[in-house]
């Protein structure tokens, strides 16, 4: 018996092992599987990114090369006599040699070799590849931001962010609150006929909105590009679903001890739902850095404009400087990185908290 | 003294009401160089009329330049001048539009290609003008392309001559040619093939007809030789990598820079010929003159500023400075403009090309329609429908969505 004991309990010790390594190599495999998913689906979101960068560094021919160039580079040009010319590798009699192009002319070039310039070499330039060497060009920052009056776009962008940022907050708090922790008739209809009004496209009230602005003479001012966007139906949203979370016994709590709602809101709601508040802090400020349409529409003088119109300035109709809007638009995305790198903890906790996705 | 000081008065004050200063805005959707030469020519204006200011308010690209139209006619109070494609104004515009005939002198009319005029006429009265146009045109690598092709026939022999897989992977290293789905590929060909858009009341679309299948036929077999993308194509010309591809003029300058990054040598040329022309559609807006919240002096205004934009020299300008076409016959036979040329051998063909155009039949649904032109052509080129198939679902779709039928 004790023998049969044993051999069974070995079977099991046995048995056990195996599971346990089954399960510990199904665990690093299944983890194995989902970096593999995790870093595909970082690259694809990675690779727009680092085509803006890299073409923020590029000529325009570069930048709509097909297929891709990733890293720019530049022809190399050498002095011969006195000029500067492009430097080509050329096979020639079985020996690769680097000449620098004179002239060209009907799919011929007359070639030179730059240490020997009486030598001259008439060749087919299809036989020519050209020498070039790595080279991001800072310059089209430069080119980019002055091709339109940047530094006035900067600043308004992020005064309009700031000021729409915060007056969206504040408001949402005041109206959230409201309708999460106060009873009054007809709450929850008025809270639905709110979050129906997110079903209306922007677009489609944009013709009476401009009515109302033009009517009540706001038309190319700051007041309309900042009052209407202090309420958001959004933002109430949000806040409502994160000041749910927060137990009702507390407010009971504090009204024994003789505290009224609006200090009840400001030293305790408030600072429990940080997260919630820089997430919709951050969802306008970046709402409101990208907004486009509603500026170039309220507005007439180029002084009230902001970044996204000043982008526009690098599409024609027949073309567009990719490399220059490439280098506006890495100046446009910057602040917005900063503020999400400096804010992330809070975003993510916000967004986890309150169920967005 | 005193009666000096009265004198002064009333000189001052009549020479004040004199200079009353008038301001108009005009709404464009100019950018980039386009705009600085319309700058230009603005300050230019306003030094030779100091009694009008124009302010010049860019509204984005065309379609947004269209919905902040849309708003400000119907809140009462648009521009007193903008840029117009002709089927904004058939749609939304025509009777807050002020008519201009009569104020645009009679030589000027008569020194513009009456198939240019047209596209300002609605209903028989004139009520813009033809401002930033362009055609397509033939642009093609003067190293590898010795003689532009004159013929669909000869495009098409060219191309496939050109195209070339070097390192036999099956991908060409250099394509003959280069090929952008949009309507204005379909209907230039279609309207060189013979074609009529519509029947003579405009209630039905007949571009299911010989010509309709010719051109998609021919587009078919060029699509087989060419670097097919809905990009612009002046990035893969201007690298060598597109022998050959035709594209609007108004592309010059991006086209000048490609090339000279990727060292291409390049030239344009008047469009191949089809079986029956080869003219090219006429793209481009026009400028009109709100009557609608405009007081009579800045209509009068705006009227003087159309007229200077027209005058030889601010033509002369607009054209060298954006790669718009010229296209008052006056200014294209100038000496000023005959010595543009010979500095810049690409407006030559340009300046051709310019009389050899013709515009879209009017319609407030063209918009839309030009929208299912477009469909069609991709839905042939990428193999999804047959040009019979398309032709006759384009035709369905515009008669019953948009021609009512």
């Amino acid at each position: 018996m004790p023998a049969n004991t044993s051999g069974r309990d070995r079977r099991r010790e046995k048995s056990r092992r195996l599971r346990r390594h089954f399960y510990r190599y199904y665990r690093w495999a299944w983890r194995g599987v989902l970096y593999v998913i995790i870093a595909a689906s970082l690259a694809i979101m990675l690779l727009p990114f680092a085509w803006m960068l890299s073409t923020s560094g590029k000529t325009l021919g570069e930048a709509m090369r097909i297929p891709p160039v990733w890293i720019p580079r530049e022809q190399v040009k050498v002095e011969v006599a006195g000029q500067q010319l492009p430097l080509y590798r050329v096979e020639l009699e079985g020996e690769t040699r680097e000449l620098a192009l004179l002239e060209r002319a009907r799919g011929l070039g007359v070639f030179v070799d730059p240490h020997q310039p009486e030598q001259r070499f008439e060749l087919p330039l299809e036989v020519a590849r050209p020498v070039r060497r790595i080279r991001f060009r800072w310059e089209n920052f430069v080119v980019a931001w002055n091709m339109a009056p940047f530094d006035r776009y900067f600043l308004n962008s992020f005064f309009l962010a700031v000021t729409t940022a915060l007056g969206g907050v504040i408001t949402s708090i005041f109206a959230a609150f409201a309708f999460a922790k106060m009873n009054f008739w007809g709450k929850n209809w008025l809270f639905y006929l709110l979050i129906g009004t997110m079903m209306i496209p922007g677009q489609m009230l944009l013709v009476p909105n401009y009515i109302t602005i033009k009517q009540i003479g706001w038309y190319n001012t700051y007041q309309a590009l900042i009052i209407p966007w202090i309420a958001t139906v959004f933002g109430i949203f949000l806040l409502r679903q994160f000041f749910r979370t927060i137990p009702d016994e507390l407010w009971d709590s504090a009204q024994i001890d003789g505290c009224s709602r609006f200090r009840f809101l400001w030293q305790f709601v408030v600072p429990l739902s940080r997260p919630a508040l820089v997430t919709l802090f951050l969802f306008r400020f970046i709402g409101s850095w990208n907004a486009f349409l509603w500026v170039l529409i309220m507005t007439r003088d180029d002084a009230l404009r902001t970044v996204p119109v000043g982008l526009f300035t690098f599409s024609g109709e027949a073309g567009t400087d990719y490399h220059l809007l490439m280098a506006a638009a890495t100046m446009a995305m910057a602040p917005l990185v900063l503020l999400f790198l400096v804010a992330q903890r809070q975003f993510i906790q916000g967004v986890a908290r309150t169920g967005l996705k | 003294m005193k009666r000096l000081a009265v004198v002064l008065a009333v000189v001052v004050g009549v020479g004040a009401l004199g200079l009353a200063q008038v301001e108009i805005e005009f709404w464009h959707a100019m950018r980039g160089g386009h705009l600085e030469t319309l700058e230009r020519i603005t300050a230019r204006f306003m030094e030779e009329n100091p009694d009008i200011t124009v302010t010049l308010v860019g509204k984005g690209g065309y379609g947004d330049l269209n919905t902040a139209l849309i708003a400000a006619v119907a809140a009462g109070d648009p521009p007193t001048m903008a840029q117009f494609y002709e089927d904004w104004v058939a749609a939304a515009y025509k009777d807050a539009l002020m008519p201009l005939d009569g104020l645009i002198p009679e030589d000027v009319l008569a020194d513009i290609p009456e198939a240019l005029l047209r596209t300002g006429i609605f209903d028989g009265v004139l009520l813009t003008i033809p401002f930033n146009k362009s055609t397509l045109i033939l642009f093609y690598n003067t190293d590898l392309v010795a003689e532009p092709p004159k013929t669909w026939e000869e495009l098409l022999e060219l191309a496939r001559a050109l195209t070339v897989d070097e390192d036999g992977d099956g991908t060409p290293d250099r394509f003959g040619f280069g090929l952008r789905p949009y309507a204005e590929m379909f209907t230039t060909f279609f309207w060189q093939a013979g074609g009529q858009f519509y029947n003579e009341d405009m209630t039905e679309c007949t571009i299911n007809s010989e010509a309709g299948l010719r051109a998609l036929n021919f587009l078919l077999e060029l699509k087989a030789t060419s670097l097919y993308q809905s990009g612009y194509l002046s990035g893969p010309f201007g690298s060598g990598l597109v022998a050959m591809y035709i594209g609007s003029v108004a592309g010059i300058p991006y086209v000048a820079r490609a090339a000279e990054t990727g060292g291409v040598s390049w030239n344009t040329a008047v469009l191949p010929k089809g079986p029956v022309n080869n003219d090219s559609v006429y793209m481009g807006t026009n400028v009109g003159v709100f009557a609608l919240g405009s007081s009579e002096e800045e209509r009068a205004a705006a009227v003087k500023y159309i007229n200077f934009l027209l005058s030889p020299w601010a033509h002369l300008e607009w054209a060298k400075g954006t790669g718009y076409i010229p296209f008052r016959h006056s200014v294209i036979t100038s000496p000023e403009w005959q010595a543009y040329m010979e500095e810049d051998p690409t407006r030559v063909a340009v300046t051709e090309q310019a009389f050899h155009g013709f515009g879209y039949p009017i319609h407030p649904e063209s918009y839309s329609i030009r929208g299912v032109w477009g469909d069609m052509l991709e839905y042939v080129l990428l193999g999804e429908m047959t040009p019979e198939e398309a032709l006759e679902w384009a035709v369905e779709v515009i008669n019953t969505e948009y021609l009512g039928g």
